[in-house]
């Protein structure tokens, strides 16, 4: 489904990403580890289409299809979703309207109906159950004073409504109580399914408990430098990653 | 000037008018000559030039340049008291029960002190001017026996002109002790030939009544749109304003607001689009003279193209104003960076038990935002789209009346649709 090669991108000139390989098929959940400041985040933003990040060399294969020739908003309507580690606030725009623009928007890209808002509500209502979030929120505007907790839940509530293939979860743990881990790692595992596959960026291996990734790959210094199994997690949650750059520096 | 005093000259002599009050006529009009135009000096002038008016050649409007009419003029479905190029249309309106409507005249000659109840003095050369020109004045009581639910619209309507035309409305609105009245206040235009409106409003509300009043300006981009508003609030009296301004190429609204007894609460929230080389100034005094007061000052413009915005706000709080709550805030959004916004809230407080903030951001559409919208699948337009109509949100929501506010979205709507293809 994903297959990034020797992906190299700038921030403003200085390099971030030295040469990425990555292949995540369907069905898989793949894990990506890494301290502050190897690229995580970096990664996320180049699969979603933010302009300010430059490929300078590599490719980014999604479904076949060139995933750099893809504006944010294509990548979007062609199932690519991103859930952000700090998302945008919307002032005066409320979720449900937000929602259903969204829903509509990719409704109307796979050539079904759009949904009227009384169908929508339905539907939104019951992913809202699956989050565990209050109807309530959709008359607030988009992340306006919503906790950090609550940014993150609405973030899955929109991978579970808008039904990508593929989820890149950009620390969507970090801040959070376990609580609330629980309740991302749940919608997580909802969202799995054959044909769609998981991309999970964090730097604890805490929601890695409540998951089953087939892969984890160690980002650091902008290069994948180690891929394992599960075990890799635990094996990082008790040496740190200090212990794979020494082993890596050898 | 000298264009001026012909148009002056013409209303002169009016038989039916007494001689009183041509005297007032020829007071203001030297008074206005006094004054003369608004220059670059004045504080309150700085940033809004009105070179264009004072070389202009606008005639005063007479009956001939009434077009025929057809029935459905008034669509909304609002009762509407309506004005074609600055005639009212008796025939063409709806009074709602419990409204009384007279003609300036009518109550001027039973109370001349209506007229010159000292509203219009002061250095504001366009007040004084439109006390000099005005035409078709309206007097219209709210009395209690008005029914709360109802909304009556006061249609200001300019169109299919044959030469450039001025026109001086005058209205005058008193709502009675204890009532709530729902009123629109809307000019609209579609002439080619360029116009100048210079409105004077006065609403008297009257103690422990909430007054409504929606303002909607949406001349033709031809028009010059200068405008006065006075509130008098007393006891207990609250007023909400509303405003929308989208239209004509010059707009000046002063908007002088005095809080005159205990417990006075007033918002006046507004939202100002301009696009083009359009340019819009709001000019509000918020006078607390009583105890006990409350306002609250929104504006928000949202700037396109090469266009201009103005905002002053001054809240005055006098020495008597005790624990009064004062609030003004001036968001402004720039669609383009040829887009230019002056944003001047002021306080000047002579009471020392009080509380009163101010604040004023401008800005354009964050990246990050229009980012998020669009990676949940919102083409660019679309996302700019939903950003503006939120950030206006704050102030349409204000509206009290639905069908008013539904169709603020439609001009709001197609303005924006106006600009994404500019």
């Amino acid at each position: 489904m994903l297959d990034i090669k020797n992906l190299h991108v700038n921030v403003e000139e200085k390099p971030i990403l030295n040469g990425i390989d990555l292949t995540v098929n369907a069905g898989e959940l793949h894990a990506i580890m890494g301290p502050n400041g190897s690229g995580k985040s970096t990664l996320a933003h180049v699969i979603a289409g933010r302009e300010i990040y430059e490929v300078t060399n590599g490719e980014i294969i999604y479904d076949g299809k060139d995933l750099l020739e893809m504006n944010p908003e294509e990548r979007a309507l062609k199932g690519v979703f991103m859930s952000y580690q700090y998302p945008a606030v919307i002032p005066g725009v409320n979720l449900a309207y937000f929602m259903k623009a969204a829903v509509n928007a990719i409704r109307k890209h796979r050539g079904e109906p759009e949904m009227d808002a009384v169908d929508f509500l339905s539907f939104i209502k019951e992913k809202l159950a699956e989050v565990e979030m209050d109807e309530a929120y959709l008359k607030r505007a988009v992340n306006d004073g919503f906790s950090g907790g609550e940014k993150k839940r609405n973030e899955i509530l929109q991978m579970l409504t808008l039904d990508p293939s593929l989820a890149v979860l950009d620390e969507t743990d970090s801040g959070l109580d376990i609580d609330a881990v629980r309740i991302v790692a749940d919608g997580v595992n909802k969202f799995r399914r054959e044909d769609r596959a998981v991309v999970v960026i964090t730097h604890y291996q805490r929601i890695l408990q409540y998951m089953d990734p087939d892969m984890v790959h160690v980002l650091m210094d902008g290069r994948i430098i180690r891929s394992g199994g599960k075990n890799l997690a635990h094996e990082l949650e008790e040496k740190g990653y200090s212990w794979l750059r020494e082993e890596t520096a050898s | 000037m000298k264009h001026f005093e012909r148009q002056f000259a013409t209303l002169l002599g009016a038989d039916h008018e007494p001689a009183s009050l041509q005297q007032l006529r020829q007071t203001a009009f030297d008074r206005f000559k006094e004054i003369g135009f608004p220059q670059p000096s004045w504080e309150a002038w700085r940033f809004t030039s009105v070179k264009r008016l004072e070389q202009s050649c606008f005639r005063l409007s007479t009956t001939n340049d009434l077009p025929p009419l057809s029935k459905e003029i008034n669509e909304s479905g609002i009762p509407t008291l309506l004005f074609v190029n600055g005639h009212y249309q008796p025939d063409h309106s709806k009074q709602p029960m419990g409204v009384i409507v007279r003609t300036l005249i009518e109550s001027y000659n039973e109370d001349a002190k209506l007229v010159t109840n000292g509203y219009d003095a002061g250095q504001s050369p366009f007040a004084v001017l439109n006390t000099a020109m005005m035409n078709n004045g309206l007097h219209v009581s709210f009395t209690k026996e008005f029914s709360s639910n109802s909304t009556v619209r006061f249609l200001y309507l300019t169109t299919e002109l044959s030469e450039p035309i001025m026109n001086h409305p005058r209205l005058l609105v008193d709502v009675a002790d204890g009532s709530e009245a729902t009123i629109v206040e809307e000019y609209r235009g579609d002439s080619e030939h360029p116009y100048w409106n210079n409105t004077l409003t006065t609403f008297r509300a009257g103690r422990n009544s909430q007054l409504n009043h929606i303002r909607i300006q949406f001349e033709a981009e031809s028009a010059s749109h200068l405008s006065t508003t006075f509130y008098h609030v007393p006891t207990d009296g609250a007023v909400n304003g509303s405003y929308l301004s989208a239209g004509s190429a010059l707009h000046r609204h002063d908007v002088n607001v005095v809080l005159a007894g205990d417990g006075a609460d007033v918002s006046v929230n507004g939202l100002c689009l301009t696009k083009g080389s359009q340019h819009a100034d709001h000019n509000i005094v918020m006078d607390h003279a009583f105890e006990q007061v409350t306002s609250r000052i929104l504006f928000k413009y949202i700037l396109a193209d090469k266009s201009s915005g103005v905002f002053n706000g001054r809240a005055v709080v006098r020495q008597d104003a005790q624990k009064i709550d004062a609030n003004q805030t001036n968001n402004n959004l720039l669609l383009s960076s040829n887009a230019l916004m002056n944003s001047n809230p002021q306080l000047e407080i002579y009471a020392d038990d009080v509380r009163c903030t101010h604040g004023s951001t401008t800005g354009q559409i964050s990246d990050d935002a229009l980012f998020y919208l669009r990676s949940r699948g919102l083409d660019t337009a679309a996302a700019k789209a939903l950003l503006i109509n939120g950030f206006a949100n704050e102030v349409v929501e204000e509206i009290k009346d639905d069908t008013v506010q539904s169709y603020t979205r439609d001009i709001l709507e197609t303005w924006l649709e106006g600009v994404n293809r500019g």
